[in-house]
């Protein structure tokens, strides 16, 4: 039903594709019989790891066989190799084959959950370089949800690791900016915009310079956010996050006269960039009303 | 308190302006068609912008041209395409006889979920399942049951909670009134404790990742099963609050982004240990969830997204759609735009030989097709939540669901489909068969 059409097959081709398809699977059930039952004999040597490397290559969504090669290392790699330094290396060859992995599929679960584990073995990793691999899956999609859920769990691991309260700010502090930079790149960008709702909570507990109080703060994170709706009103990430930052959770710490000034100000920039959209489009923007509307029950609510 | 100034009152709090509020619901009391909403749906400016050209609103716009010229298309007919259930019937039977080409290796380690969908699909289109055909369906599931008492996603695989959801779904559809009998729920019950993490949640298999669809899954296969215990749910509905963050839909854990499916499964799994009315307030912000979930649905398109400023895709019918039920319980008043997302799902989702999709111009496929026809039968009905069905037992609340067909004396009777329920995501007298037992 009104699909785009797609061209069809010719009989030959079909015919040829058929064929095909019969060769790979034949190929693939053998080796996957094969992995299958080596797995169930317990058989963990360098021939069954390279056996889970070619299936896996074939079908990287085979959990079980994920599972299988972790038993391999475990059983077999790690109890050969003499010390943690030999586990680094066999460890950074393991990462660039499940890293091939993830640029073809960023989506699978279980090649993220192989990487977490390996990371996790080795004491002398340097997680820079993760954080670098993070950067650039963001770049090429930066709404990737795993990618996003893997840079809090790197993020989390780097900070565990250390001893400083001061060094945990400005981890903190570091990857705040990078939202910063993200959303200056993209303001649609919702991913970064949450992320950063999580950082800048961390940020206001640890009260450090430029978070020290909520109020300079939201005056500056507003202002931010205002040139983000100047650009693109039409955009919900930004109208979502306003309300956030101007719900309860902000404001109920704040003194009388500054939660006033705050939602004034609010109330006259969002009146103000309704009506040049009235003036543009000759309709009223609707994320405007919805948070006029918004504002002004919070105005009210403390009266 | 009228429904209709409830629901206005029920808006305001939630989108804020009263104006749009009234003229929503002032919309939607005078829809007396689909024609007439597909009217209201063009008349909306879409949301993508035309003033900066983003990656993502580029896309949007994009969709939204696509789309629009398509309902265009329909005006000017003047007629709406109805559910082609014939065709969608032969598309799902056509994969449930036949082997696969290999171009779905990767589903391999799915077996049990394909298994699933198809048959899901089938019965909501009205199919019968006959003795062969439910034979075929227990010997393939019960032949991916280990001795832990999980099921693996395939011959030979590690039990896996998911599959194993995907398995118990399958033999409750299969027709087979024993069939539940042959799992022992003894080991699968200490299984399902093996996965339990101290929070409260769940992981997929031992050293496996944890998110909200391990939890729903886990407590849907203990529900089913009759094995729902204190111990195996202690701290499982304050990890799931934990799940929701500042906008109102739940990440897959504690500190991600707001995901339609883990919302899903967060709202399902919480019901299963509470009317939803109840638990859904005692355990998060059903304000913010409210206003999340309504948020996903677009004007123009009709169809749902799964986060903020992603595109339309028919699947979230199901796994945004799906959340409603819940929500219209807790709030009493309608909050889905059911016939607009009955057009998005008529209009754009079907595929001319067959098969349910994502959106124009995506091949269809058995996740989509499943998921699509559970969006599509939530159009069309209504659920209540009985006090009288339940009863003192822990999960009692996921069985004292009715659900009802809305009367539309408009609506073509092509499209019916049948009730689903609204926790398990599976016909309703499937779950009535299952539970008699
Ligand atoms: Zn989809």
């Amino acid at each position: 039903m009104h699909g785009v059409k797609r061209e069809q097959l010719s009989k030959d081709a079909k015919q040829r594709k058929k064929e095909r398809d019969a060769f790979k699977i034949s190929h693939y059930r053998q080796l996957t019989d094969s992995v299958l039952a080596d797995k169930q004999k317990n058989i963990f040597n360098n021939d069954t790891l390279d056996e889970t490397s070619r299936l896996l290559d074939l079908n990287p969504e085979f959990y079980t066989v994920w599972n299988y090669r972790r038993d391999i290392i475990t059983n077999h790699v790690f109890s050969n190799l003499k010390d943690s330094q030999a586990a680094h290396t066999f460890i950074l060859k393991e990462l660039q084959f499940v890293g091939k992995q993830l640029k073809s599929y960023p989506k699978v679960y279980w090649i993220w959950n192989h990487r977490k584990w390996l990371i996790e073995q080795d004491d002398l990793f340097d997680l820079k370089q993760e954080m670098a691999l993070i950067d650039k899956m963001l770049t090429m999609d930066s709404r990737n949800y795993h990618v996003w859920a893997y840079r809090r769990y790197v993020v989390g691991l780097v900070q565990d690791k250390m001893e400083h309260e001061e060094d945990i700010i400005l981890s903190n502090r570091e990857e705040f900016n990078y939202t910063t930079k993200l959303i200056e790149e993209n303001i649609s960008n919702y991913s970064a915009w949450h992320n950063r709702s999580q950082l800048l909570q961390k940020l206001l507990n640890s009260k450090t310079e430029g978070f020290e109080d909520k109020y300079s703060f939201l005056v500056k994170e507003l202002s931010f956010l205002q040139n983000a709706y100047y650009t693109d009103p039409d955009d919900s990430a930004v109208w979502v996050y306003l309300r956030w930052l101007l719900s309860p959770f902000f404001l109920k710490d704040l003194p009388q006269d500054k939660r006033n000034s705050i939602l004034n100000d609010q109330l006259r920039d969002i009146k103000e960039l309704n009506e040049s959209e009235i003036e543009d489009s000759g309709k009223p923007n609707a994320w405007c009303l919805k948070s006029i509307s918004y504002v002004q029950k919070m105005m009210n609510q403390h009266v | 308190m009228s429904n209709s100034k409830k629901k206005v009152d029920w808006y305001k709090t939630v989108l804020g302006s009263r104006r749009i509020v009234e003229e929503m619901v002032v919309k939607s009391e005078t829809q007396s068609n689909q024609i007439d909403t597909l009217e209201i749906m063009l008349s909306s400016k879409g949301s993508g912008s035309q003033k900066v050209g983003t990656l993502t609103t580029e896309q949007q716009v994009k969709v939204e041209d696509d789309i629009r010229q398509i309902y265009e298309s329909i005006l000017d007919d003047g007629q709406l395409p109805t559910l082609e259930t014939t065709q969608h019937r032969s598309f799902v039977k056509y994969f449930l006889e036949t082997n696969l080409p290999a171009g779905f290796i990767a589903l391999d380690a799915s077996h049990t979920w394909m298994i699933f969908w198809l048959v899901n699909s089938f019965l909501l289109l009205g199919g019968k399942i006959d003795e062969d055909m439910s034979n075929r369906i227990s010997e393939n599931i019960l032949s991916y049951l280990n001795e832990d008492g999980g099921f693996g996603g395939g011959a030979g695989l590690i039990s896996h909670v998911v599959s194993s959801y995907a398995a118990v779904m399958a033999l409750c559809l299969s027709n087979d009134h024993h069939v539940l009998d042959k799992i022992d729920r003894q080991k699968t019950y200490e299984w399902l404790l093996s996965l339990k993490l101290e929070d409260g949640s769940f992981c997929m298999y031992k050293g496996g990742e944890v998110d909200t669809r391990a939890v729903y899954c886990a407590l849907v296969i203990a529900s089913v099963l009759g094995i729902l215990t204190p111990e195996l749910v202690a701290g499982t509905a304050e990890w799931l609050g934990r799940c929701q963050t500042f906008e109102g839909g739940f990440g897959g854990v504690p500190g991600d982004e707001a995901h339609g499916g883990y919302s899903f499964c967060a709202v399902a799994a919480l019901s299963i240990l509470g009317p939803p009315q109840e638990i859904i307030t005692r355990h998060c912000d059903l304000k913010n969830l409210v206003k999340w979930s309504v948020n996903r649905q677009f004007q123009l398109e009709g169809g749902m997204n799964g986060r903020t400023n992603k595109l339309v895709d028919g699947c979230y019918s199901h796994w945004v759609g799906g959340i409603f039920p819940f929500l219209e319980l807790a709030t009493q008043c309608d909050l889905l735009d059911r016939a607009a997302l009955k057009n998005y799902i008529l209009i754009c989702c079907q595929e001319e030989n067959g098969g349910l999709r994502d959106k124009p111009g995506k091949r269809p496929d058995f996740y989509h097709t499943n998921y699509v026809l559970c969006g599509l039968s939530l159009c069309q009905h209504k659920a209540k939540h009985d006090p009288a069905l339940m009863t003192e037992k822990l999960g009692a609340s996921a069985f004292a669901y009715r659900v009802e067909r809305i009367k539309d004396p408009q609506e073509d009777p092509a499209n019916f489909i049948e009730p689903l329920h609204p926790i398990f995501g599976i016909p309703m007298n499937t779950v009535l068969k299952n539970r008699e037992l």
